[in-house]
């Protein structure tokens, strides 16, 4: 069991009030599997990683337990679970342009990753960092490295971010609506290339997403949460075959087919 | 995201209910308690100053050589003491407080105005007209206006009336650029297109739409201009290039102040104090009425 | 970033001519400025401005002369120190006002950087309310009122420091506290304001999630960030900087290039205030222009165009 949440509690206090975002979550992450956690927005799945990441907001509270390889991570002191994240547990976001420091070039972003956790040097840290870059298919690496993040793509910034998330090879990468900014044609490249890595380094998947289409392509298994609770849980061919919670079945009506008759008829 | 116990519809239905922006930023303003003491303090000054020296048997001209440098007393009236020849510093610090306080008002109008109708003619139009008319904003913000005015003010002599537009074509700069770039975020949205394909003329769309949608952000560069403005004016008259004699301001006041510090210190403090409490409040007033309109930035 | 400073230095030649041309019209229409045909004045001087400003030959001509002399940083004779140059004078009070400004400047980023900082760092807690009201009192008392109530503070009711004069280092205490205060208030709100966002901002969230400690979040990814409306704000600060040596240094009686000017007003010389106007206004320009080239090389996207 690499990663083991159980009845995760988040809050946020807003002043007057206490909003709960996460109720009650429980799932779990075996090794080398691909989970997704699908729902719409604000039904809480992004707080549940963020609260597992130690990365929520100041005015965040969390309760209940996510082991990681059996040790607990909720509560952990800053200065210990900084030397999980980015080297154990990494993370890659949904809008790659503002999650780059516009400021700094690439280089620098990629090898202090493995300085601080590594120890490496600039030297070894700059060659680990090149050939991650052409691992996730960036032309040119060892030129475009030292880019600036305004002067790559969109999706190219994509894979620069998940090249940077892998550096040290974390056992479970968490990807946070990793294709929603992207057009749709890069989006299944970066979805592609998630799944080779996947087999590459053996890595778990957290995959975070509203859209359905990403889940059938990339997990294997599905959770499905709405409104801060999990409503169904389970293998990704099931779900998609036999949902069984109301919502789950209207998040899959929702989505739109090209095998079902029109609703509006043309002219006629 | 919803509060514990209750359902989705109705949270949907309570938000529904709405505020208005205006409604919004008032609940923020009043909130803002360093800005409403500040509008309560500003509120007594003004008053003060309207009505302030009918309370006080003197006036702020008349010389009285048997009262001379006397510091604040409750004896003869003169509250806050007098000057080197004699004149009353309460009823003159009011006095200045007026002429302050009318320049930075009449100023800011000047200001305003320009400010406004270019920034709008420039947002509102874009393209070739926006880039000319910016571009030539950008090259006025860096000329050394304090310069200039002191120039004009030797060269033409100190009129009022010079001082009202010298000082107004300063700051009109800052408004210009405001104005723009809010016509220009307002002129994409919908509602104006929505009026356009109406067929609404562009003066009226100007007019209409544009217009009521840029008050909140004037309303806040109203309130930092003043300041500036009564800033400058005292700037100029501390250098003796403002309001003659005998009329006064406080910038004036202060340099009579300066001069005379060591022997007779409350020319210095007084004055001072009006002058520095009066912007203070202003600056205070300002910032919460932009936090209000724009919450994120605080 | 080559062609961005080209760029730049092009945009400011309109700027510059357009400060000269209304300088040179300012001079010619002034009612009783040298220009005026009908005030009497003495022989030297008429003398010497016709050999001058040759004011016999057509405007365009005189205007030609005048950009010719200015390019030559010849700002003519002055009006009241009949033996001296503009150009000694302004030789002999620009250092002065440089030093002062300078360690206005110098004192003004040194105290007000950390303070915003602090206060960005205990955003909405009693620090930061403390001192922003602290910044909002330096913004609102004026120089020229700061510098008397100082110098009665430490001058005059104790015997801390001089009251005037540049003998020593002690004296630029009270001027550069003066000049710079309202500089240091803008600069602790605007930092303030900038870290506050930049630590709001996605790629500080995506450090954190890399595990990088706090330290180098803070001065790797978030300063530069931070700093970059703060080095913007040189080109006003410089600007506000100038304007208020006006009056400081006729406050404390320091012999700068601020003083003659307002003496210079006071006592019509023209061509020393017009002079004065010029020297500044191009020092602006070029420190304007210094400021954007800094500003390219801190934030990569503006010169990427």
């Amino acid at each position: 069991m690499l990663l083991d949440v159980n009845r995760l509690r988040v809050r946020f206090e807003t002043g007057e009030d206490t909003v709960t975002a996460v109720r009650d979550v429980s799932f779990s992450l075996t090794e080398g599997e691909t989970l997704g956690i699908v729902g719409e927005s604000g039904s809480g799945k992004s707080q549940t990683v963020m609260a597992i990441m130690g990365l929520l907001a100041d005015n965040g509270r969390v309760d209940g337990s996510a082991r990681f390889r059996g040790e607990e991570l909720v509560g952990l002191p800053q200065r210990l679970l900084r030397r999980v994240r980015g080297n154990s547990i990494s993370m890659i976001f949904q809008d790659p342009m503002t999650s780059l420091n516009p400021h700094l070039r690439i280089a620098t972003q990629m090898t202090e990753v493995l300085a601080y956790h590594r120890g490496m040097g600039s030297r070894r840290a700059m060659d680990a960092a090149v050939a991650m870059l052409e691992a996730v298919h960036i032309p040119d690496a060892g030129r475009r490295i030292r880019y600036y993040p305004h002067e790559f793509s969109g999706g190219m910034r994509q894979r620069v971010m998940i090249a940077m998330a892998l550096l040290c090879e974390p056992e479970i990468l968490i990807a946070d609506e990793p294709t929603t900014a992207l057009d749709v044609t890069v989006q299944a490249e970066i979805l592609d290339l998630i799944r080779d890595l996947r087999h590459r380094f053996g890595t778990s998947v957290l995959m975070i997403t509203h859209d359905l289409g990403v889940v059938a392509g990339t997990c294997d298994r599905v959770i499905v949460m709405r409104q801060g609770e999990i409503v169904e849980s389970g293998d990704a061919a099931d779900i998609f075959a036999r949902p069984q919670h109301d919502y789950t079945r209207a998040l899959l009506n929702a989505v739109p087919r090209l095998d079902t008759p029109p609703l509006i008829q043309s002219g006629r | 995201m919803t509060k514990s116990g209750e359902t989705l519809q109705q949270a949907a239905s309570e938000s529904v209910k709405g505020r208005s922006l205006w409604q919004d930023a008032g609940r923020r303003l009043v909130k803002n308690r360093a800005a409403v003491v500040s509008a309560v303090i500003l509120g007594l000054l003004v008053l003060l100053v309207i009505f302030g020296p009918m309370l006080s048997p003197h006036d702020y001209y008349t010389q009285d050589y048997d009262a001379i440098w006397q510091p604040p007393t409750l004896s003869d009236g003169h509250l806050l003491g007098t000057d080197s020849i004699g004149r009353d510093l309460f009823v003159r610090t009011l006095a200045g407080g007026r002429i302050s306080l009318m320049i930075g008002l009449v100023a800011t109008l000047v200001s305003l105005i320009i400010g406004v109708a270019y920034g709008a003619i420039a947002g509102y139009f874009g393209g070739k007209v926006d880039t000319i008319m910016m571009r030539l904003v950008d090259i006025l913000y860096a000329m050394p206006f304090l310069f200039f005015v002191i120039l004009l003010m030797v060269f033409f002599g100190r009129q009022i009336f010079l001082i009202f537009i010298a000082i107004g074509a300063i700051n009109w700069l800052d408004m210009a650029r405001i104005v723009r770039g809010q016509t220009l975020s307002l002129k994409n949205k919908e509602f104006v297109e929505a009026a356009r394909m109406a067929g609404a003329s562009s003066a009226s769309v100007i007019r209409r739409h544009i217009v009521p949608n840029l008050l909140g952000v004037v309303a806040v560069y109203v309130t930092l201009t003043i300041p500036q403005v009564i800033l400058f004016e005292s700037f100029l008259s501390f250098l003796g290039l403002g309001v003659q004699e005998p009329a006064t301001s406080w910038g004036s006041l202060v340099k009579e102040g300066a001069d005379e510090m060591s022997r007779a210190p409350w020319l210095l403090v007084y004055p001072a104090l009006a002058l520095a409490v009066t912007l203070f409040c202003f600056n205070f007033i300002g910032d919460g009425l932009r936090d209000a309109l724009d919450p994120k930035d605080r | 970033m080559i062609g961005y400073a080209v760029r730049r230095l092009l945009g400011a030649i309109p700027t510059l001519f357009i400060l000269l041309t209304l300088a040179f019209a300012l001079i010619r229409t002034a009612p009783g400025g040298p220009f005026d045909l009908e005030k009497q004045l003495p022989p030297e001087i008429e003398a010497n401005l016709q050999a001058k400003y040759h004011l016999d030959e057509p405007l365009y001509q005189q205007y030609g002369r005048y950009l010719w002399d200015v390019a030559r940083f010849d700002f003519g004779p002055s009006f009241q120190y009949r033996d001296l140059t503009v150009n000694q004078l302004i030789a002999d009070g620009f250092p002065v006002s440089l030093r002062l400004g300078a360690f206005s400047l110098l004192f003004a980023l040194m105290f007000g950087v950390p303070a915003g900082l602090m206060a960005a760092f205990r955003q909405n807690r009693p620090t930061d309310y403390g001192l922003m009201t602290l910044a909002m009192l330096g913004i609102s008392i004026p120089n020229f009122v700061l510098a008397p109530l100082l110098i009665l503070l430490m001058a005059v009711y104790n015997d801390w420091l001089p009251a005037g004069g540049l003998g020593s280092p002690l004296h630029y205490v009270i001027p550069v506290i003066a000049l710079g205060t309202a500089m240091m208030a803008y600069v602790a709100r605007l930092t303030r304001g900038a870290m506050i966002e930049v630590l709001r901002s996605n790629y500080v969230r995506t450090a954190r999630a890399k595990g990088l400690p706090t330290r180098v979040i803070l001065f790797r990814h978030a300063l530069p960030a931070a700093l970059t409306p703060v080095v913007s704000f040189m080109g006003p600060a410089a600007a506000g900087i100038i304007t208020g040596s006006v009056v400081i240094e006729t406050i404390f009686g320091i012999p700068g290039l601020g003083r003659f000017f307002v003496q210079g007003a006071l006592n019509r010389d023209y061509t020393l205030v017009m002079g004065v106007v010029l020297f500044y206004g191009m020092l602006i320009i070029v420190f304007n222009l210094l400021v954007d080239l800094l500003y390219a090389w801190l934030d990569p996207r503006v010169a990427y165009k």
